[in-house]
């Protein structure tokens, strides 16, 4: 076992971990912060999307040593304290899930996107979600919720 | 060379099972705060079951659908849903909640009569309370007419539902029966881009038109139909169970090999809602959950054709089959 | 009984005397997007030595007399965003901006990505097409090698006393060499090659000067073809030659079946996509 440091969302942890462990099993099952889902563990659905130093990463994929030191934001740190978030409320208005498996992925993806381009194409937003599968193929309206979202958002919609 | 093709097909899908025997049970209780718990044993797995529900029941009850509590976490101790499949939620768990809360009400109905000087069947739940048909002045919040009931009458106010089908036996005669609860209809059309060089197929425009009968929440409705679309389309070009079928050999084992649609790989999207309804179904209400992932794949089958005038009916259509299709097609000399 | 260690060495040469301290047991990890596919499924020999590379400051891209150096450790976002990148070799920021999704490709490194020793690794077919050299470095010194090379000697050889990727070579494309890059895919985002084909070349008018042609997924590794440049260096570039190199370039080939599709396929489509980069010189 090893120490970890780490900041989840904003909060200070130190944990012992395996060597080879996953940022998402010390998430979840360490830490009990379930916002990233297990989908497939083998980064190709990205419901366990996280923000690493404000990078888009798979937590599924990502040693958890390798990230000794860095900050964490999941879904749970999005909005949060300061009401939901304007992509959050976006998703909620434009019915942008079904069965909400893909949604916290979602949001933690569009919020990468929207940090480093606030006013992005449809095409610029379909590319930075193409790793994030839905089942219930909710694309349409996850992609008109992103939209919607940028657009408040970037006119000073007021980001909590 | 890149050739356009167009392709339409239609479907029709009955609701919960072929030659009935399911039923589905509820149970509206309402509370002295005039917020109601709908208990039934229906899973909701995405599809909106604790959305639709929850509606019908406050339709009933004459109050919001933020008043109705959805509660079928112990599928043990609910009441007995046969499941969530063949469409059939909508249809059979919806006539069962509206059975259920008319229940309910009628107890309502029953206990506030006295004290607004009315007859039962004279009485009317609106707006959260119960009141005289045609005199709204005379009228008692839910909540209080659910207290006296509860606290002064020991009147438990509880209603039951249950909506099911008989089984259909055919006569051994003639073959005849009635194996079908409400068909919902839908016409799809498809147009997709064909690769002649590399084979591959690209969906680019998807039009849909659904019969839903009523959509009970309309928003939800249409994104499963926008669903339905998108998996067809994917299960049409891309998810392969099978790369060589019938051998197992390469059978995807993860995500990464089995494709589904992501954002990048979805067409153009129209999705029209006709309302035609059902005479049997909850205000009309048909099912449309399943059929819509149907008939995306036979529109992009047909529409493959017109663009290249080869029949691939083995679904998905992968690069391979459309260059060993057009391959036989040169050999034979058209 | 798991027996872990996690190693994080600051500088090159801490990390590659612990990897010849550990011998067997050291297992490099960079960004984990392969690595860690492993570990979640329980399929490795948990009796291992983690040596993370990622602080040693290998994700560097700069600019060295008429080279690109890129380090190995240099993710796929950053080649792709690079502006050096995509100004003096764009070949390498169009392979890498189509590799994967964006998560992973802001992890995934350009060394892991050679170290997979993948056949439809896109990220080795450019820089092989670009013609890049690989340093690695051990305890022994560094070693400094084509890619083409690399790829096909064994790893007792190039990486001897345990040592690393250090980092990649790229000659700048000058004013007169074009680059070419078509891949073939299974859905338009996030997968894997069914196959690439890559060029570099200097061209005078349609007369084709130098060529170096790439396959990738058609062989056990991206290959540089011998019969593109035998076939094409110093001729007009026709349709009709285009059409020539476009078969006789599949004899070197040897195209596997797989998920996402069958030798018989690769073979059809490699010839389009040759067909389709080298009609793009004329």
């Amino acid at each position: 076992m090893v120490l970890l440091e780490i900041s989840v969302n904003g909060k200070g942890c130190r944990v012992l971990v395996d060597a080879t462990t996953s940022l998402l099993t010390v998430l979840r099952e360490q830490l009990h912060i379930t916002g990233p889902k297990i989908g497939c563990e083998t980064g190709d659905c990205g419901a366990c999307s996280v923000l690493i130093d404000g990078k888009l990463r798979r937590a599924c994929l990502t040693n958890a040593m390798s990230v000794n030191g860095s900050e964490i934001t999941t879904v749970e740190g999005i909005g949060g304290s300061g009401g939901l978030h304007a992509l959050q409320k976006s998703f909620y208005e434009h019915h942008a899930s079904q069965c909400g498996y893909c949604t916290p992925g979602m949001i933690v993806a569009s919020k990468a996107l929207l940090d480093n381009n606030p006013t992005p194409t449809e095409l610029e937003i379909k590319e930075a979600l193409s790793g994030n599968l839905c089942r219930c193929a909710s694309y349409v309206n996850i992609i008109k919720a992103v939209k919607s979202a940028a657009l408040k958002t970037s006119n000073g919609g007021g980001e909590p | 060379m890149k050739k356009r093709g167009k392709g339409l097909a239609v479907a029709f899908y009955p609701t919960g099972m072929g030659g009935g025997g399911d039923f589905t049970n509820a149970i509206v209780k309402i509370k002295p705060d005039g917020t109601a718990d709908l208990i039934i044993g229906t899973v909701e797995l995405g599809q909106g079951a604790c959305t639709v529900l929850p509606q019908m029941a406050a339709e009933i009850l004459g109050i919001e659908y933020e008043q109705v509590k959805f509660i079928n976490d112990n599928t043990d101790s609910c009441p007995i849903c046969f499941g969530s499949f063949a469409s059939r939620v909508t249809y059979f768990a919806g006539n069962a909640v509206i059975k259920a809360a008319t229940n309910a009400r009628q107890k309502l109905f029953e206990i506030a009569a006295p004290d607004l000087g009315a007859a039962p069947e004279d009485l009317e739940a609106v707006d959260g309370t119960i009141r005289v048909k045609n005199s709204p002045e005379k009228a008692l919040p839910i909540g209080q007419v659910a207290t006296k009931g509860l606290y002064e009458k020991h009147e438990f106010v509880v209603g039951t539902g249950s909506f099911g089908r008989p089984r259909s036996f055919p006569d051994p005669e003639t073959g005849a029966c009635d194996p079908l609860a409400t068909l919902a209809w839908a016409s799809v059309q498809i147009e997709v881009e064909v690769d002649t060089e590399t084979g591959v197929v690209t969906v680019i425009d998807s039009r849909s038109v659904y019969d839903v009968g009523k959509a009970i929440n309309p928003e939800m409705a249409k994104l499963q139909v926008e669903g339905g679309a998108i998996m067809g389309m994917s299960w049409a070009t891309l998810e392969n169970l099978y790369p060589f079928y019938p051998s197992p050999k390469f059978q995807p084992r993860s995500l990464g090999q089995y494709m589904i649609a992501t954002t990048m790989d979805i067409p153009h999207i129209e999705t029209t809602m006709v309302e035609c309804p059902s005479p049997v179904g909850p205000w009309g209400a048909k099912g449309i959950g399943e059929m819509t992932a149907n008939p995306p794949s036979p529109a992009v089958v047909n529409a493959v054709h017109d663009a290249i005038g080869v029949w691939i009916t083995d679904i998905p259509i992968t690069p391979e089959k459309v260059l060993r299709a057009l391959e036989e097609k040169e050999k034979a000399g058209n | 009984m798991l027996n872990e260690t996690f190693h994080a060495p600051g500088d090159l040469s801490q990390a590659c005397s612990l990897i010849s301290d550990l011998g067997e047991k050291a297992i490099i990890i960079a960004g984990g997007t392969d690595l860690m596919v492993r570990f979640n499924r329980h399929r490795v020999n948990r009796n291992v030595a983690l040596v993370y590379v990622g602080k040693l400051g290998l994700n560097f891209i700069k600019e060295e007399q008429d080279h690109i150096v890129i380090g190995a450790c240099a993710n796929l976002a950053d080649i792709t965003a690079s502006a050096l990148v995509q100004k003096k070799i764009p070949l390498l920021a169009r392979a890498c901006s189509q590799m994967a999704s964006p998560a992973i490709r802001n992890a995934a490194t350009l060394g892991g990505n050679l170290g997979t020793n993948a056949r439809n690794a896109d990220g080795v077919a450019a820089l092989m097409a670009l013609g890049a050299v690989v340093v690695t470095a051990s305890t022994g010194g560094e070693i400094r090698m084509p890619i083409e090379a690399f790829v096909t000697t064994p790893k007792k050889e190039k990486l001897a006393n345990g040592g690393i990727v250090k980092q990649f070579e790229v000659p700048c494309l000058t004013a007169d060499e074009r680059w070419a890059w078509e891949k073939l895919r299974q859905r338009q985002g996030d997968s894997r090659s069914i196959l690439s084909v890559s060029l570099r070349t200097k061209m005078a008018g349609n007369i084709c000067k130098s060529m170096r042609l790439v396959l990738g997924s058609m062989a056990a590794h991206p290959f540089v073809s011998k019969t593109a440049a035998e076939l094409l260096e110093g001729k007009y570039i026709s349709s009709e030659l285009i059409d020539q190199a476009a078969k006789e370039i599949l004899s070197e080939t040897d195209p596997g079946t797989d998920s996402r599709a069958s030798a018989w396929y690769r073979a059809k489509a490699a010839q389009v996509l040759i067909r389709r980069v080298l009609s793009q010189l004329v």
